[in-house]
């Protein structure tokens, strides 16, 4: 059977470097989104921390065959004034 | 621990008698007639079936090495496994009292048998209230395991409910040896552990990580131990109240 890793980025990177062998792309999905599930289930902060959470599969050879991504958007956000703007701007040089 | 050749019949229940004084209360007199009860030994494989849902038992099985589990499948094939049995522990005291069994029942290492007559069981117990009431003391502290793991699965992360678990098969294990078993290798797959916990094996991972990572297991290629029993039991939260562990004392 193929071998499968589960990489979690939600702002940090957790590399997968043991893998779980499963049947086919279409089981490694699906196993990809139950554990995505059960991240969140756990740990809600996981999204909302970052306000993004990617689960990357990749086969064997190292390539992405799957990816999940979710994005939590807060209502919170409204356009800045112009001073602001300008300082966020400057911070990001 | 059941193992070695030289050792009398006798002396091989020597661990089963220890795991009914660590809740009972059994005279001599008792002891001595549990040891002189009739049995066949048996080996199996892992995975090998001891019991099957729907049997009708009518032996009574105790384990004297190895470890076994009980699981249920649901009608889409997805097993539950939702006891762990350890070297000691009678794996059918239920049938005693009734009579289909309802749940599978295999080894999860190789494991080694004690297999007595249901009947010479019953015989036993009739006249000797101290081995009825250590048998029903003993399905009930199987009870109350069973309510910590509905706790554990229902309502603790994946973090606790993994720590909890092995804290718990930890502190089962240890009170039934004889010597310290700091080194103890946990005998579940990551497989086994995802269809114990209700998680997927890729999240098991994770979890393991994690623990490592805290000091609380080490791991040698793929085999798990304990690394600070201390560590894993904060991550745990763990009380062992639910285990009963009251005596270890005779009459």
């Amino acid at each position: 059977m193929p071998r499968y890793y589960f990489h979690v980025c939600d702002g940090t990177q957790e590399i997968d470097e043991q893998g779980h062998e499963l049947a086919d792309d279409l089981a490694a999905r699906r196993e990809a989104v139950h554990y995505c599930c059960g991240l969140l289930g756990d740990d809600p902060d996981l999204l909302l921390a970052d306000e993004n959470l990617r689960i990357n599969v990749t086969a064997e050879d190292g390539h992405l065959r799957f990816a999940i991504v979710l994005n939590a958007i807060s209502v919170d956000w409204q356009p800045g004034t112009r001073a602001e703007n300008q300082r966020l701007t400057d911070t990001q040089r | 621990m059941g193992d070695d050749p030289f050792k009398s019949k006798e002396d091989r229940l020597g661990i089963f008698i220890r795991k009914l004084l660590s809740h009972s209360r059994l005279s001599t007199d008792d002891q001595q007639a549990i040891a002189s009860l009739p049995f066949s030994l048996r080996r199996l494989e892992p995975n090998e079936y001891i019991l099957r849902e729907g049997d009708l038992a009518k032996v009574c099985p105790v384990l004297l090495s190895g470890f076994a589990y009980r699981q249920k499948t649901s009608a889409d094939g997805g097993r539950q496994i939702v006891a762990l049995k350890i070297p000691g522990d009678a794996l059918d005291f239920q049938s005693l009292y009734v009579d289909i069994a309802d749940h599978n029942l295999q080894a999860l290492t190789p494991v080694e048998l004690a297999v007595f007559a249901q009947k010479d069981f019953e015989a036993l117990v009739a006249p000797r209230p101290n081995i009825a009431r250590a048998i029903i003391v003993d399905i009930l502290i199987e009870g109350s395991i069973s309510r910590e793991w509905l706790l554990n699965i229902g309502r603790r992360n994946a973090l606790g409910r993994l720590a909890h678990l092995l804290c718990e098969l930890y502190y089962r294990v240890q009170q039934i040896a004889l010597e310290e078993v700091g080194a103890f290798e946990f005998p579940l797959t990551q497989e086994q552990l995802a269809d114990l916990l209700g998680l997927t094996p890729v999240h098991i991972n994770r979890t393991i990580k994690i623990l490592e990572k805290e000091g609380a297991v080490k791991r040698v290629s793929r085999r798990l131990t304990i690394g600070d029993v201390d560590t894993l039991r904060r991550i745990a939260d763990f009380s062992d109240v639910y285990l009963h562990r009251t005596l270890d004392s005779l009459v």
